[in-house]
């Protein structure tokens, strides 16, 4: 079973830990607070703060490591919360280093007057049965991402215009995310894509190739925008048709062309997972 | 679904609609086309036109027909159209929303460091980071 699939470490995580996720990429290049944490947890598990910094850190508030391994195994998860549970011992005072920080709060808000849209993503067939956990896993994973629309394309749309910065930015979200970190389409691979607003509703046609012609996609979008007093009550929209290849971080995909659906919604804001997340479009 | 119309003059002109469906396979459709003759067809989801030739059937008139076969590819061809309809969308934008799932997106994950550090202190608990390339509650 994997890590998150066992309800019951859910809990016990949600219970007694206090929960953060992190983007390696993000952390690594901060020059704050947040850095030197990360960068004295990672030390610990014996990485260079630039090289694979992946996996599961259970620590103190000191960041002082109690148990580490970069692992999707759910029995493996328990054995490192059991050690880390015996290990821990609750600090009496703020440790020094978090003197001054105590109404740090998340790193990322939302700009004023712009809304979030959960991108999710999902190969809809044409995988080959595998008797592998993981690759199942990965064969029934739903993708997720996520969109910020700013007030000026909130504006846009609601003036019943596609805005032009959202047709540079949203062909970044349709790839096959849904087993890893996928390569972005190049500007030279986005062959065509073309949306087109009219009375709420939003047409297009998608068309990326990369220059081997072994990755692309080639789709159909449709999806339906709604506002009110200048405020987005619907941003619906699907990209649906077919897609070949895979990449670095995305390997075991289907064979050949399969189908590959990408649907966008505006977030409601009740869902940790709505959290807008460092490097989102 | 896109329209696309065809105009055939002179008599006799033979069009080839080469088209690619959805699966990547191409498909040929041809047709003698009686003259000075409009016709109208629809452009399916999933079906892209790749191209349309026109040759005429009578040998003598080949020359003349490259002059004056016109061929307008219409609202399908010029404006993006959706092979998508709205049963498709509904179903598919069902289909890919997240469930109300019990698993990782119930925990109220922190995204600084530091904030889930004081947290931590002021709550006497440890603290369990998931660190990803690409960040793990939204890929990046």
């Amino acid at each position: 079973m994997s890590v998150f699939g066992d309800a019951k470490f859910v809990d016990a995580v949600k219970e007694q830990f206090v929960c953060v996720a992190v983007n390696q990429h993000h952390h690594r290049r901060r020059k704050d607070l947040e850095y030197e944490l990360f960068a004295k947890l990672v030390k610990q598990t014996g990485e260079k703060v630039s090289g694979y910094n992946q996996g599961l850190y259970f620590f103190t508030p000191s960041a002082e490591l109690l148990s580490f391994s970069n692992t999707v195994s759910g029995e493996h998860a328990w054995k490192l919360l059991r050690k880390a549970t015996k290990k821990f011992k609750p600090a009496a005072t703020l440790p020094e280093q978090l003197k001054g920080h105590e109404d740090a709060g998340p790193l990322w808000k939302l700009p004023d007057g712009g809304q979030l849209v959960l991108v999710n993503s999902k190969v809809l067939g044409g995988y080959e049965k595998s008797d592998s956990p993981h690759r199942q896993i990965h064969q029934q994973s739903l993708g997720r991402d996520h969109l910020w629309l700013s007030k000026e394309e909130i504006a846009t749309l609601a003036s019943g215009k596609f805005p032009e910065s959202l047709n540079k930015r949203l062909p970044a979200l349709l790839n096959d995310n849904t087993r890893g970190e996928p390569g972005r389409w190049r500007g030279s691979e986005i062959k065509q894509f073309e949306v087109s607003i009219k009375d709420g509703r939003v047409e297009g046609r998608v068309r990326f190739q990369n220059a081997s012609g072994d990755r692309g996609y080639k789709a159909d979008l449709l999806g339906f925008v709604a506002a009110n007093k200048g405020v987005l009550t619907r941003f619906d929209l699907v990209v649906s048709g077919h897609y070949w290849g895979e990449g670095r971080y995305t390997r075991n995909g289907p064979k050949g062309t399969f189908p590959f659906a990408v649907a966008f919604r505006l977030s409601d804001g009740t869902e940790p997972y709505d959290t807008p997340p460092p490097g989102v479009r | 679904m896109g329209l696309f119309a065809i105009l055939a003059d002179p008599p006799g002109t033979k069009c080839t609609i080469m088209a690619e469906v959805a699966s990547g396979d191409e498909r040929e459709c041809s047709a003698l086309l009686p003259a000075r003759q409009i016709f109208f067809g629809t452009r399916r989801p999933g079906i892209e036109l790749r191209s349309v030739a026109c040759e005429s059937a009578i040998p003598q008139r080949r020359h003349a027909m490259k002059l004056t076969t016109l061929i307008l590819l219409l609202h399908g061809l010029f404006t993006p159209a959706s092979g998508l309809d709205e049963a498709e969308f509904a179903r598919l934008h069902r289909q890919l929303k997240p469930t109300a799932e019990k698993g990782w997106s119930s925990i109220a994950w922190k995204t600084s460091l530091v904030q889930a550090c004081v947290q931590a202190v002021r709550e006497k608990k440890p603290l369990f980071m998931v660190v990803r390339a690409g960040h793990p509650l939204g890929c990046v």
